[in-house]
């Protein structure tokens, strides 16, 4: 059963679909929500709780013909910029008690990535994380953002190459 | 190739979703540039290192299950409360509805009040309004009262409309016109029993002896006749004044009228009548009986 016939179900009430989908899509949307947040792993399931009650909540929003992945990703982007909003306003509030970053050393090159990646403008970063994590299209993530299609291929590109120069260059 | 169009079909390339056309196109630069070919290979290795996904916790799922639960109990708690919303509208509905029934079978059943119409019209009183209402003659009713258990009661007789003046002049307030008028009434011919009540009213009620007075003389020369006697009889009892009554016994007496003679008896009997009265009736019985 497809995800959009699925959907349609928990939209007319049959909730206990609504089961067989989050099975579907947790550990996706539980690792953007990871790598949107520095890999806060409370954020990533608090994240993913919060998607899938807003997609019950709103279910009757969901139109037919609509991508579910796309509209379920749509509400996770919507939370995370929410609380991207937020966290901005707090970090404002702690940057007078920062202290400089020290160099930290990883010991091996999956941990220097997964830094690199932490590093990246979060332009850069949300493209890769969609995509890699995600498994959402360049073209479902231009739906989502309300871009072109090239816009992100370029944001994916730049992205990469970031993470190319720091892997090859400690290796 | 434009290096914007060349940097999207690396980003393909990279995660391996790169259409074969492009593929080729993108091997055809790489002909012409060896560097650009090992970034492209780079970038795919990196792609292929972020391979490591985190593992959500057992915690997580347990939240959504119960988060599941909880929305599923408010779902049908929602849809009780709208069949619940909904029974209670229906009553309030139907009991608006049985009111408005009732108002309007009501309004078209019920007799319609009556409406009493008051006109009110200002008018310009130049002295105290007194009603004189004018008096109509109407027909009397009059019973000839027994005298006592030996006189039977007579028909009724009424007074018609022939007897109509008369009747009023005998009720005016002046006595020359009640004399006037019994002496008309006297004057006729025949009387009638008509005339005789009003000559009986006159003789038992006039508040004037000189009016009863002329009654008794009026009707002195028809003293043989039973219905006179009758009049006479029966204003016996009511008179106050000494000559009439006088004249009355000394009428019956000399006419011998035994019709008179159980009233005479009462009056004898009784301790207010006058002493001269009483002697005059004890003779004049006496003579009856002899």
């Amino acid at each position: 059963m497809t995800d959009e016939s699925l959907m349609l179900y928990v939209k007319n009430g049959e909730l206990d679909k609504a089961a067989i989908l989050y099975e579907r899509y947790k550990k996706q949307l539980y690792n953007f929500f990871v790598y949107k947040n520095n890999n806060d792993k409370d954020k990533g399931e608090d994240g993913v709780q919060q998607v899938f009650y807003q997609m019950i909540k709103y279910r009757h929003t969901y139109k037919e013909d609509g991508n579910f992945k796309v509209w379920l990703y749509s509400i996770a982007w919507n939370i995370q910029h929410h609380d991207f909003r937020q966290q901005v306003k707090q970090e404002d509030i702690n940057d007078n008690y920062l202290i400089p970053e020290t160099y930290t050393q990883f010991d091996d090159d999956h941990q220097t990535l997964h830094h690199a990646l932490k590093l990246l403008p979060d332009i850069y970063r949300e493209v890769l994380v969609m995509s890699r994590f995600g498994g959402l299209k360049y073209e479902e993530i231009a739906e989502i953002n309300n871009c072109s299609v090239g816009v992100i291929k370029t944001r994916a590109f730049r992205a990469i190459k970031s993470l190319r120069e720091v892997y090859f260059k400690i290796s | 190739m434009k290096r914007e169009e060349i940097e999207q079909l690396l980003a393909d390339y990279a995660n391996g979703e790169i259409s074969p056309e492009n593929r080729q196109r993108l091997e055809k630069i790489f002909e012409q540039d060896a560097n650009l070919k090992q970034e492209a290979e780079e970038m795919a290795v990196v792609w292929q290192e972020l391979n490591g996904t985190e593992e959500p916790s057992a915690a997580m799922d347990k939240q959504f299950y119960a988060m599941l639960q909880n929305e599923r109990v408010d779902e049908r708690s929602k849809g009780a409360r709208v069949v619940q919303i909904n029974a209670s509208w229906i009553k309030a509905a139907a009991a608006i509805a049985a009111c408005i029934i009732m108002f309007v079978v009501g309004r078209f059943t019920a007799s319609p009040p009556e409406v009493i119409k008051y006109k009110y019209k200002t008018v310009l009183v130049k002295q105290p309004a007194i009603n004189t209402p004018q008096l109509k003659p109407e027909p009397v009713l009059a019973v000839r009262h027994p005298v006592n258990s030996a006189i039977k009661p007579e028909k009724e007789i009424i007074i018609n409309d022939n007897n109509t003046k008369m009747a009023q002049q005998l009720r005016s307030v002046y006595v020359s016109e009640r004399i006037d008028a019994v002496m008309k009434l006297s004057a006729q011919k025949n009387l009638s029993d008509g005339d005789l009540k009003l000559l009986e009213l006159a003789l038992q009620e006039d508040p004037n002896a000189n009016v009863r007075l002329t009654v008794i003389n009026s009707l002195r020369p028809l003293i043989s006749l039973q219905n006179v006697q009758q009049v006479l009889i029966s204003g016996l009892n009511s008179q106050d004044n000494l000559l009439v009554q006088n004249s009355l016994v000394d009428l019956l007496v000399s006419a011998k009228s035994k019709l008179a003679i159980p009233q005479l008896i009462t009056l004898l009997e009784n301790k207010n009548t006058d002493a001269i009265v009483q002697n005059k009736i004890k003779g004049s019985i006496e003579s009856f009986l002899n």
